[in-house]
């Protein structure tokens, strides 16, 4: 045999208020969403006749490749493409990756403070 | 290597095509720098397309589709950016496409900028499910590959019927985008070509632009029985909705960004 319930916490939250919330996050994922799908078709740059995207891997393997070695990089179109400094394209993958980054971090602080999207 | 974007407009008796092909053209000469060449095609009736606007109000207008296919011929560029008059232009992610190894270059996805899923219906083509490619925007080089999708495309659109029924499709309206998606399949050799590597943001006839400010638009599209919004900033975006363009609000301000140095 169970004993009595504990006593239900009466809630000040009412159903519309719930449903309000909720569109309001789903509101903001999808403004999330599309920030994400502007900022991430800039993430790309040409280089040596190859279109490359601009990722953390494609950086590091960029700072660490010896300068004097020759490198070959696979591109989005699975073209084989020499490159012919590796050290120069570092330099342009820096560049868009910190001017994409940067505008997408401040398109997303600007989101984080608004409670509807229409306040943007 | 000259280089350019081309765009095929034809007058119409409510829609301003030719309005729109002259901000989609300034657009384009403002963020990717290139030339670009209107063509004004002849009105020959025969296809209609039904239009639903955001305001509920459902249109059935002539459509005036069938001069893409002469869009090899018609370009007086080595390497082509061919875009529909209603592909709003605000950033330069197609410029790095030029002088790339690329012979041709379509979308196979799209992006409902409003994450609500208006395209479902539009991503498969036939019966079978085979993937469909967006006409909408075609980056091309004069070479082999491309002249061969052209004419393969006219190929399909002088023989519909036929390849409606080979391929498993209802023969309505003739259709640019099933057109290019038989011929580019073809003349691959039968497999995947090349795309551009991103989706093609979009915006349904139901959804609109209610507000422009520079290369910022605000969106409202319709959530059940609500209305949301979302904000593009810096988004190429094929609008659907041609009623939202012909406001001359929204117009005026689309102008005046693409006019502005």
């Amino acid at each position: 045999m169970t004993g009595l319930s504990s006593p239900v916490i009466l809630s000040y939250m009412t159903l519309e208020t719930f449903e309000q919330f909720a569109r309001q996050r789903l509101d903001h994922n999808r403004q999330r969403l599309a920030l994400k799908e502007q900022q991430e078709q800039r993430l790309t740059i040409t280089y040596d006749g190859g279109q490359f995207k601009v990722t953390v891997e494609l950086m590091s393997l960029l700072a660490t490749w010896p300068a004097d070695e020759l490198l070959y990089l696979v591109d989005n179109y699975d073209n084989p493409v020499k490159i012919t400094d590796a050290c120069d394209m570092l330099i342009h993958c820096r560049q868009r990756w910190y001017e994409v980054m940067n505008n997408w971090h401040n398109q997303h602080e600007e989101l984080k403070k608004v409670r509807r999207v229409e306040q943007l | 290597m000259s280089k350019g974007a081309l765009l095929l407009a034809t007058p119409h008796e409510t829609i301003d095509y030719i309005g729109f092909a002259k901000l989609a053209a300034k657009l384009v000469e403002k963020h990717l720098d290139i030339e670009t060449h209107i063509h004004v095609g002849e009105a020959r009736p025969g296809n209609t397309r039904a239009f639903r606007w955001h305001n509920n109000e459902t249109v059935t207008v002539p459509w005036y589709n069938s001069d893409r296919t002469l869009a090899y011929d018609l370009s007086p560029y080595d390497e082509t950016l061919l875009i529909d008059v209603d592909y709003l232009t605000f950033n330069d992610n197609l410029k790095q496409y030029f002088g790339s190894a690329n012979e041709f270059l379509c979308y196979d996805r799209v992006w409902d900028v409003t994450s609500t899923n208006s395209f479902q219906h539009d991503q498969r083509m036939t019966r079978a499910g085979h993937p469909m490619l967006w006409a909408t925007v075609v980056y091309f080089r004069k070479c082999d590959l491309a002249y061969n999708i052209f004419e393969m495309m006219k190929n399909v659109q002088a023989n519909w019927r036929y390849y409606a029924k080979f391929w498993g499709f209802t023969a309505g309206k003739y259709r640019n985008d099933f057109s290019l998606t038989i011929a580019h399949q073809l003349m691959n050799g039968y497999t995947s070509g090349t795309y551009f590597n991103h989706p093609l943001g979009s915006l349904s006839t139901m959804d609109t632009i209610y507000s422009a400010n520079g290369d910022e638009l605000r969106i409202r599209y319709q959530d059940g029985d609500k209305y949301n919004a979302v904000k593009l900033k810096g988004v190429n975006l094929h609008c659907m909705n041609k009623a939202c363009l012909q406001d001359p609000e929204i117009y005026g301000a689309l102008d005046a960004y693409a006019t502005q140095g």
